[in-house]
């Protein structure tokens, strides 16, 4: 993608603060520090299931921030244009949804992660981003940790979906169809949570 | 079967399921927009982090035993 990576206030406006846009940056660079600490500890189980050479990997200069400059201007030019209020509100907020599902697109597309060989730089990026949303997702609702699996297949189709998401241009980006997903994601882990509250059945 | 060929016989059969333009995202959303403001969110809490690197690699049993310490 070739996207401007600083965009001059008078373009962003009133729509996200600076330190909105700081405080993202932060979280990128967290998610970012766990989940490359917790690949370096996988290492032989990443190689056994056939990412190759998965010790090597490595963030690419100033990743999480070209991260979020490509977030905040898919964020302000794509995304929030096209969100109709329902409450006829001026200023539009973007729900979690679509916040869960642009950040794995945007982390899938522009590849923070380098490695040598394609295959596993795609799948290792693919599952970085589906972190990234897990992260927003299941903090958004304090969940706890053992209602926020999905199921194997869920995981796997939808890590390969992002992993082979065509990067010609920002105009494919399906983030509405894919906050949908988030949707249903959210709404297994509450049923999760619920049911876990509720008496079992006589 | 190997990880990677399970990989792409899930996208083989994904992608076939698809419709031609499915990844051409042209619709508007109305959907009703309630959150709190994402900036009042603390959205870095490791313990979610650990369970959610977890569950990204379900399939890697050091993944699932390891002490990820985050």
């Amino acid at each position: 993608m070739n996207i401007e990576r600083h965009y001059p206030d008078e373009i962003l406006g009133h729509k996200a603060s600076q330190d909105q846009k700081a405080k993202r940056h932060q979280e990128i660079q967290f998610w970012f520090d766990r989940y490359f600490t917790g690949v370096n500890k996988i290492q032989s189980g990443l190689n056994n299931a056939g990412y190759k050479s998965a010790g090597s990997i490595a963030f690419a200069e100033d990743a999480a921030l070209h991260v979020n400059d490509v977030y905040w201007y898919i964020l302000e030019q794509r995304v929030r244009p096209r969100i109709i209020s329902c409450k006829g509100d001026i200023e539009v907020t973007v729900d979690r949804h679509k916040i869960s599902s642009l950040t794995e697109i945007v982390i899938a597309l522009t590849e923070p992660i380098e490695h040598d060989d394609l295959p596993t730089k795609r799948r290792l990026n693919a599952s970085l981003g589906f972190f990234c949303s897990m992260n927003i997702m299941a903090n958004w609702n304090q969940k706890i940790a053992d209602e926020m699996f999905v199921s194997r297949s869920f995981s796997e189709a939808h890590t390969t979906w992002l992993e082979y998401l065509p990067t010609s241009t920002e105009e494919r980006m399906p983030i509405f169809s894919n906050a949908a997903n988030w949707y249903l994601i959210e709404t297994l882990f509450e049923e999760r949570h619920n049911k876990k509250l509720s008496p079992p059945a006589a | 079967m190997k990880f990677m060929e399970k990989t792409l016989k899930t996208l083989a059969d994904f992608q076939s399921a698809l419709p031609k333009d499915e990844l051409i995202d042209g619709a508007y959303a109305i959907f009703k927009n309630t959150d709190e403001k994402a900036v009042t969110k603390h959205l870095t809490d490791p313990s979610i982090a650990e369970a959610a690197f977890r569950a990204v690699f379900f399939d890697i049993e050091e993944a699932q035993v390891a002490k990820l310490s985050f």
